[in-house]
Parts: structure tokens; C-alpha cells; sequence
């Protein structure tokens, strides 16, 4: 790979954190970084992806890597999502939209959050990329049947319901500041705590593209969701944002891909935000990889370029370490490159992939 | 009977301070030197690794990590740290460790190195992308010294250096093959360092490196089939098996100091998998964060037959260039033999797995310097001048 390019302006992906912690106000800020209670779930995000070591290979012809991967019928550059976050807009005027043609650009996927601005049919028509979309539900079967056709409408090629936001999550970073996020007070509530199993076979039954279940923790709930039709299983915590204390996404991910097998595909967030977080699950049987908090960091440092910049560097990332590891191809990276257990050598946080980051620093 | 102070051995410390102090008298002190007079981005390259650096953390933590079984009532009034390795006697069982670029911490580069390493009886291995080269650094000491290629060209490229290399005197040649891909060193990225060896290196030999595969290990077996080769990075026992395979004499275990595959394992961590399948087929080489005496042993109870020592070369040629190396080499020794006395050998020979305790408690955040906590950079105000 080329040596990096002294004259780019993001060159490292610590970098865009910085930015957006100095242009993001406080509150905007804790919304992005912060999970809900004691931030466990969070941080074990962290130290399960930390806990992992490599056992890489040598000397095996690695001048062509390819960091491609297939997922729902299509080619992506990478085998990561844009995940939905339901505040983009507050990280960057054009929210959805810019995001959407950032994944254009580059060539993933975005998933299209619920209650994210300006909207599915004004986001859909920002860009022709590959768009998914993750329901909130906040209605009746009547108001879900027509987010369902809604979706099909404008091209949407993947169907995601969210399955752990039944209840609103205590996070204690608003909640402390009084900062009530403005999208929320628009959010009815009434509807989530009444989602089962039936709510998803409603779903299976009017949609037409692939069926995701999004915030899968356990292998019983991925058998579940298998036998009620899903395609694919997105294992997530919402980023350590809703029930506080459960397991860190990657110690997740072997009992579902266990318990999956071939009958769905396996997506995972939580956390990731390296080259070498996306082998570790891509090596463990993931599909794809959702990144949530470091496109906003993108978002918010520099705008629908910053995103593209992102996932540049994130491949550059992927493309280096798959050499080292010695495979040319995701399809190659199996557990055979993984050692558990690994010691963890930084107390896990929201920034400890990041260890250069310094942001006490005003300065640079 | 009783023992006659007056003939009691002194240690190397109590004869240094009998002759009025030796400029470093510990390692940390070396350290400190070094960080005074280096520049930012020497600094940061020197001490850096890739990524997250966790690695390199783990590099440490795994030694961290090993506690010793102390055994007591042996007789260690004369300990040996003396060894034979790849047929000759070295001083004690260290390796100066091949460093790219190393004419940022000393001018004289690798000649330097060689220098030190014919003064303390230690091999070198210089890598093959430093001043002055290959011919020079040659020229500049007879030591033991190896030659450690990193492949910008050709077979016939490749075989050349290995020509030159017997010619030259160089015992045995290394190939390295855990850097097929240069990593993101984010020290040097984020503040914009251009390492001047880098900015030489074009696309086209970059990807010799990246096609590296066993048949060029093939290849140079048949062409010189009694010039031992070794293989540095390698990093499981299945590849070690697989170097057995190819008559390869040398396996380095190496994650580069961490600097090449971030999240990888620590190097000690390998050892007893590849030592496993590989412990008096071929020599074991292992490098990783080493900066103690009590490390190296450890390293040889797991069956190491040599470690090589990189970063605190580096700080070492830093602070003192030539005679920096070596004082840094004499205090190695002596902690070496003080570590054997206090667990109860007096050589190399009789350490193996029952001196060492698994999964002790780490009691330090592992980093670049755990293995040196009296370290301050912080503080201005001490480091004594050679």
C-alpha cells in the first residue's frame, strides 16, 4: 500500500474524534459519545473486541488484498454498514442525506434510522446508493404496514426491525444536564413496549425485501428470529445505549453464528472502530460490521467528505492488516487467525481504541 | 568455615562505584538520556508502534505476566550466562536486534551496533534498510554479525544481497517476513514524520515484500544450502512447523515490537507453542519489548536460545552511541546473572519451565517503559552524561 499522504488533512481516524469534540456542543457531544447508566454494556463493547489477539501467518503472497464483501446481492468495498443513528442531523445540517451520499460515494451500505432527519423519501432521493431501513415501531399495524410499503417504495433493499428499544434507556449524561433531545420529544413510546414475535412475523408477512432483526444478545433469541423469518440477525446493544450490563457484542458472537448456521446471516455493532475490529468479527463468522459512533464523529468533524475520508482510512486500515495477517480475501479469515483471551492492556472506554487521542489537549 | 570477605567476587555495580560511579549505572537512566537528546520524531519512532499499540502493550504484559520459582541452597557463587549459539560462544544470550533507520539515534548507524557487538561478544543482525550498509558496517567491527533483508526486488535482487552477505562475512541471512504490508505507525502519521529511509521506498519494491511466499524460502535453500537462513516474525507454531519444513535453521519469533500486525499476541506468549514444535531442530530466536536481564531469563526457561534486543539498543546508541551500547549490554549481563543467582542457577542450561509461575499478577500498566518504573520523563531534571 502507499505510504500515507502527509498532505491529507485526516490521516488518522483519532483525528476526526478531535474534531468533533471541538466543534460538537457538550450536549450533542454526550448524546454521540455517552451509553446508558454506568456505561457498562459500552465499555465491555470495547474489552471484548480487546480481549481478542491475532495469530497471523506468514509469507503468503498478500500484494493483492481484497477487502470486498457481498451482503444482501451486493458488492461493498467493505464489509461495514453505516449504521442508523437517529441524531445525524445534529451532527452535520444535511443529517441522513449527507450520510447517504457518503455511502454512495464510497460504496456501502447505509442503514436509515426511524427518526432520522431529513427524513426516508427526502434521504432516499439525496442518493443512489445501496439504503436499508431500521423502524422504530411508533404505531399500529396500519401506521407499520406503511413504513414497510414506504421503504419498498423508495428502494430500500433491506428491512430492519429494532427489537431492543422497547423501553427508553436512562442515559444519565442527558438526563444529568437536563438535555432533552430535540428528536425524542416527537418519539411516541406508546407503541414499543408492545413489540413480540408477532410483530416481527406482521413485518415478514407485508415486506419483500430481506428481514433484519436488529439487537439480537442471545443465541435462543437468533433461533427465534431465525424461525420467524429473518435474514439476517444484527447482533447489537445499540451501542451500549439501551439495557446497561450485558454482554460485550463480540462475546455474542459465536453463540449466534453457532446457533445461525447457514439459515441467516450474522451483522454485528458494538463498539468497532479499527481495520482490526472488523477482521476479529469478520474471523468469528460475521457478515458485516455496523460503525454507528465513528461515522458521527466523521459526520460531525467534516461533513459527507469527512464519512468518505473515514472509510478510506478504515479500508487503508483493513487492507494493512489483512496483509499482515497473511489472507488476501475476507473468506479466509476464519477462527483459525483468532486467540481468546487475550490480555487487555488499556481500560476499555468509548475512545480506547484511540490511545494517541489526547483530548484535554485544546491545542492541535 | 568462614567465608574471607576480602576475596568475595564484587558485583559490577560495587566496582563501579568503587572507581567513583559509571555513567549509567541502570537501564532507566540510559532511557533518559536518550529521551533528552532525541528529537520528537526519533523519539515517537523510536518508542512507537502500530495502531492502538496493543502489541506492543501486550508484549510487555506477556512478560509481565510470568513470575519466578525461586530455588534456594544451590551454590551460585560463579553463574555463567555465557552460551553457544549457531556454533560460536557469545558473552551471554542476546542479540542485537536489526533496526531500520537506526542512523536517527546514532550517525554512525549500524557500524555502531557492530561495534559494540564485537567489544561485549554479542552477534548484530543489521537490517538491511539502515546507514552505512551492508559493506560498511562489515568494515567497521569483526563481530558476529548477521544480515536481515527486507526484499525491494527481484530473486535475482535477493540473491545478490545474500552473495554479498557471505562475502562480507555475515555468519547467516534473515529474511523477514511478518512486514509484507508497511503499518500505520499513528505516532508518525498524526504529527506528520517522514522518515527519510521511508520517503526512498517506491511503490514497485514495496510489493516485493507483500508477494514474499515459500517458494522464495525454497529457492534460497537450494541455491545455498549450507547458509543458514532464518525466518524473523514468525508468530504461531504452525508456521515454525511449516520453516522446519524448509530447513530453515533460524525461527525469530517477532511481532516486530509490535510494529507491524497490531493485536497480536505478546511474543513471550508464543514462545512455548513454537519452542513446542521446534526446541533443538532449529534456534530459537524471540524479540518483543525485552529491557530487563530478569526478561531475558525468562525468556531462555521457555526455551529461547537467544533474544534480541531492539528499542533499548536504540535508547542505548542514543544516549552513548558505541560505548552507550555497551555499558547498556554490561548492565543486561549483570542483572542476567544477578536474576540467575537469586532463582538458584548458575547457567544458562539448567533454567527451564519450572523456574517460571504462569498468569502471575501484573502490577504495572503495561507500556513502552513498565519494565522500567523508576522512569520520569516527566522530570527535567536528572540523566548523567557519559
Amino acid at each position: 500500500m502507499a505510504d500515507v499522504d502527509p498532505t491529507a488533512e485526516y490521516l488518522t481516524l483519532h483525528e476526526f474524534v478531535k474534531k468533533a469534540r471541538l466543534k460538537l456542543s457538550p450536549f450533542v457531544w454526550d448524546y454521540l459519545y455517552g451509553g446508558s447508566e454506568t456505561e457498562t454494556t459500552l465499555k465491555r463493547n470495547r474489552m471484548a473486541l480487546d480481549s481478542i489477539a491475532f495469530r497471523p501467518r506468514v509469507l503468503r503472497d498478500v500484494a493483492d488484498v481484497d477487502t470486498s464483501r457481498t451482503a444482501i446481492g451486493k458488492k461493498h468495498r467493505l464489509p461495514v454498514i453505516l449504521a442508523p443513528m437517529g441524531g445525524l442531523q445534529h451532527f452535520d445540517p444535511d443529517g441522513g442525506a449527507a450520510v447517504a451520499r457518503s455511502a454512495e460515494t464510497f460504496g456501502v451500505p447505509f442503514m436509515c434510522g426511524g427518526n432520522t432527519q431529513p427524513g426516508l423519501a427526502n434521504i432516499a432521493k439525496a442518493a443512489n446508493g445501496e439504503l436499508y431501513y431500521q423502524l422504530y415501531v411508533m404505531g399500529d399495524h396500519d401506521w407499520i404496514e406503511e413504513r414497510v410499503k414506504l421503504a419498498m417504495d423508495v428502494g430500500c433493499t433491506a428491512f430492519a426491525l429494532t427489537v431492543d428499544s422497547n423501553l427508553g434507556s436512562r442515559r444519565e449524561r442527558d438526563i444529568s444536564k437536563r438535555y432533552t433531545k430535540p428528536w425524542h420529544t416527537t418519539n411516541h413510546y406508546d407503541h414499543r413496549p408492545h413489540i413480540t414475535w408477532k410483530t416481527v412475523d406482521f413485518i415478514k408477512s407485508k415486506c419483500n425485501v430481506p428481514l433484519i432483526l436488529k439487537g439480537i444478545q442471545s443465541a435462543e433469541d437468533a433461533v427465534l428470529g431465525v424461525e420467524h423469518g429473518a435474514d439476517v440477525i444484527y447482533i447489537s446493544n445499540h451501542g451500549g445505549r439501551q439495557p446497561d450490563h450485558t454482554r460485550g457484542s463480540m462475546e455474542i458472537l459465536p453463540e449466534v453464528v453457532e446457533a445461525v448456521g447457514n439459515k441467516a446471516k450474522v451483522w454485528i455493532d458494538g463498539g468497532f472502530a479499527r481495520g482490526t475490529d472488523i477482521m476479529k468479527a469478520i474471523g468469528l463468522g460475521a457478515e458485516m460490521v455496523g460503525v454507528g459512533r465513528l461515522q458521527g464523529y466523521a459526520l460531525a468533524a467534516a461533513g459527507e467528505a469527512g464519512v468518505v475520508r473515514m472509510l478510506e482510512i478504515l479500508q487503508q486500515e483493513l487492507v494493512i492488516d489483512m496483509g499482515l495477517l497473511g489472507v488476501n480475501n475476507l473468506d479466509q479469515i476464519d477462527e483459525s487467525y483468532i486467540h481468546m483471551n487475550a490480555p487487555v492492556v488499556n481500560q476499555p472506554h468509548q475512545l480506547s481504541a484511540f490511545p494517541l487521542l489526547n483530548l484535554e489537549d485544546e491545542g492541535y | 568455615m568462614a567465608l574471607d570477605a576480602s576475596k568475595k567476587a564484587p558485583t559490577h555495580w560495587e566496582k563501579d562505584l568503587r572507581a567513583g560511579g559509571a555513567p549509567f549505572m541502570t537501564l532507566h537512566e540510559i532511557v533518559k538520556k536518550a529521551n533528552q537528546r532525541l528529537s520528537q520524531g526519533a523519539w515517537d519512532y523510536l518508542i512507537g508502534a502500530t495502531e492502538t499499540e496493543t502489541t506492543l502493550k501486550r508484549n510487555r504484559m506477556a512478560i509481565d505476566a510470568l513470575a519466578f520459582k525461586a530455588r534456594v541452597c544451590r551454590d551460585v557463587s560463579s553463574i555463567d550466562c555465557s552460551t553457544t549459539f549457531m556454533g560460536q560462544d557469545i558473552r551471554m544470550p542476546v542479540l542485537l536486534a536489526p533496526i531500520g533507520g537506526i542512523e536517527a539515534f546514532d550517525p554512525d548507524g549500524g557500524a555502531s551496533s557492530a561495534k559494540a557487538s564485537e567489544a561485549f561478544n554479542v552477534p548484530h543482525m543489521l537490517s538491511s534498510r539502515c546507514h552505512p550498509g551492508l559493506e560498511d558496517t562489515a568494515a567497521a567491527a569483526d563481530n558476529f554479525r548477521i544480515f536481515q533483508l527486507y526484499v525491494r526486488g527481484d530473486q535475482d535482487w535477493v540473491d545478490d544481497h545474500v552473495d554479498r552477505a557471505l562475502k562480507h562475512g555475515y555468519q547467516s541471512f534473515c529474511l523477514t517476513v511478518d512486514s509484507a504490508h508497511y503499518s500505520r505507525r499513528e505516532r508518525d502519521i498524526s504529527t506528520r514524520y517522514v522518515k527519510k529511509w521511508r520517503a526512498r521506498v517506491g511503490e514497485e519494491g514495496v510489493r516485493y515484500q507483500s508477494t514474499l511466499s515459500w517458494d522464495h524460502v525454497k529457492h534460497h535453500k537450494k541455491k545455498y544450502p549450507d547458509y543458514p537462513l532464518i525466518l524473523k516474525g514468525i508468530a504461531t507454531a504452525e508456521d515454525a512447523q511449516m520453516a522446519l519444513d524448509h530447513g530453515v535453521e533460524g525461527i525469530y519469533i517477532s511481532n516486530h515490537g509490535g510494529r507491524q500486525l497490531d493485536h497480536g499476541r505478546g511474543s513471550i506468549d508464543v514462545l512455548p507453542e513454537v519452542a513446542a514444535v521446534a526446541k533443538g531442530k532449529a534456534t530459537i530466536f524471540v524479540d518483543g519489548s525485552f529491557m530487563r536481564g530478569s526478561d531475558v531469563v525468562k525468556a531462555i526457561a521457555l526455551g529461547a536460545d537467544i533474544v534480541g534486543m531492539g528499542r533499548l539498543q536504540g535508547l542505548a546508541l542514543a544516549a552513548g552511541s558505541v560505548e552507550g551500547c555497551i555499558r547498556m549490554l554490561e548492565i543486561v549481563e549483570s542483572e542476567i546473572k544477578t536474576c540467575m543467582g537469586l532463582i538458584g542457577v548458575s547457567s544458562l542450561d539448567e533454567l527451564d519451565e519450572t523456574y517460571l509461575h504462569r498468569d502471575a499478577n501484573i502490577v504495572a500498566t503495561p507500556h513502552q517503559f513498565s519494565a522500567l518504573p523508576l522512569l520520569n520523563l516527566e522530570d527535567d531534571g536528572y540523566a548523567p552524561s557519559l
